[in-house]
């Protein structure tokens, strides 16, 4: 065991691990978050995404001790005003999500790309959500999404 | 799914990582940025007794200076993507690592990572091949450098020790005005290669001087086939980067996997060498 320290969505937890604790199981036992989805395991699906320090991570591709003193966010804590975040609303109103298991993956691995892109072709949108798996196979209405995610953000 | 325990060391500096790993055995592996190691784990196919995680030092920047371009071991694929001064010298780092997994593993992903990983397909190891590249590799004994081609022994094996760990990467571009092209085939985006192929081609006016390729997909390693006699000193046409090409792809075994024949492999090697020829060449006039 070791001890690490971990802030989730302005949290700060001190915790001892395992070791080979992956930070998805972490997030989801230790945190609460359970809308950090395991899907696959291995890094083919996307599901688990959050953001450590920053950026876009699979929490199934790293050890909670390789985050130790690290901020992380999860699709808990992606809106800062308390509501939805724009890529959440946009999901809802362009039917971005079926089931839903993978939509918290698809905002986490799409926000950064919705921040900084100003006019996307289809292929560039696809190209960013390239790693994130929709078994409902619901896309066009994701990539619709991202769309009016951009548009809202620029509108703004 | 849950890896099988192991214990973890975090490095301090890569004197630190050397003396623990020179200390731990031969199970023991480097982690950087464990976008192949971790999946692996999961998976239970790697059983490493111990993490040795080199993620926090200061290895991450991309230099060029001359002819060399030095690639420190933690640089992540998404700035080989977006160093600008990379893409002034090389823009065929950024078109190779665009075929590098999805956006969210380029975040993390390892250049050093993946020359030590050596997938058989994977796009660093070719690139490092294609630039006559060399691994300096660092334990407690002292750093040495390893050519590419002394490297890479077979399928997710190198010739570094379990006490080695790659410190950098240095490419040698060619003095001649160049161009370069990585072309790849894969049956998703993002999926690992069925076949991939990058080439260089320098020119002079209309006239090849040099010309290479190296093939992903041909064996268990990156192969680079001896071309150069076959262009020097001719133009460059479709009907000779296509002889050219014919030649290269039969002359391979190939394999057989559960994505595609070795005869299937052979058949893209052909047509992707021939375009990635016809486009270096294309692309040398320009610079």
């Amino acid at each position: 065991m070791i001890e690490i320290t971990l802030t989730v969505n302005g949290i700060t937890k001190r915790l001892k691990v395992e070791p080979r604790r992956l930070l998805a199981d972490v997030l989801r036992h230790e945190f609460g978050c359970y809308g950090v989805h395991f899907g696959c395991s291995h890094g083919a699906c996307g599901c688990c995404t959050v953001h450590v320090a920053g950026e876009a991570r699979l929490s199934c591709l790293a050890f909670a001790c390789q985050c130790d003193g690290m901020e992380i966010v999860t699709i808990e804590g992606v809106s800062k005003s308390g509501g939805l975040h724009p890529l959440q609303q946009a999901f809802i109103d362009e039917h971005g999500l079926q089931c839903g298991y993978c939509t918290p993956g698809f905002i986490m691995a799409l926000t950064r790309f919705v921040d900084r892109s100003e006019a996307p072709t289809d292929a560039e949108i696809r190209e960013a959500m390239s790693g994130n798996i929709c078994r409902c196979t619901g896309y066009h209405s994701i990539v619709a999404a991202v769309r009016r995610a951009i548009a809202a953000r620029q509108e703004r | 799914m849950k890896p099988a325990p192991f214990e973890y060391r975090r490095a301090e500096s890569i004197e630190h990582a050397c003396a623990v790993l020179a200390d731990a055995g031969d199970d023991a592996r480097v982690l950087a940025g464990g976008q192949s190691l971790i999946p692996m784990m999961n998976l239970r196919l790697a059983r490493p007794s111990m993490l040795v995680d080199i993620g926090r030092l200061a290895l991450g920047s991309v230099s060029v200076s001359g002819q060399e371009i030095r690639v420190g071991a933690l640089v992540r694929h998404r700035q080989l993507l977006e160093d600008v001064a990379l893409r002034n010298v090389a823009p065929v780092f950024a078109e190779a690592a665009r075929f590098i997994a999805h956006p969210t593993i380029r975040n993390f992903g390892t250049a050093g990572g993946s020359v030590a990983h050596a997938d058989p397909t994977a796009e660093i190891p070719s690139l490092l091949m294609l630039f006559d590249g060399k691994v300096e590799a660092a334990s407690n004994k002292g750093t040495r450098t390893i050519s590419a081609n002394a490297l890479f022994k077979g399928a997710f094996s190198t010739s570094l020790a379990p006490t080695e760990m790659i410190v950098a990467l240095r490419f040698r571009l060619p003095a001649a005005a160049w161009g370069g092209c990585f072309l790849e085939l894969a049956e998703r985006d993002g999926d690992f290669a069925i076949a991939s192929v990058c080439a260089v081609v320098e020119r002079k006016g209309e006239t090849i001087t040099g010309a290479r390729v190296v093939l992903g997909g041909a064996d268990s390693v990156p192969v680079r086939p001896e071309i150069g006699a076959a262009l020097n000193g001719r133009v460059m046409t479709e009907a000779a980067a296509r002889d050219v090409s014919r030649a290269v792809a039969e002359a391979q075994k190939s394999y057989d996997d559960i994505r595609a024949s070795a005869a299937y492999r052979r058949h893209l090697l052909a047509e992707l060498v021939q375009r990635a020829l016809l486009t270096a060449y294309a692309r040398a006039e320009k610079r």
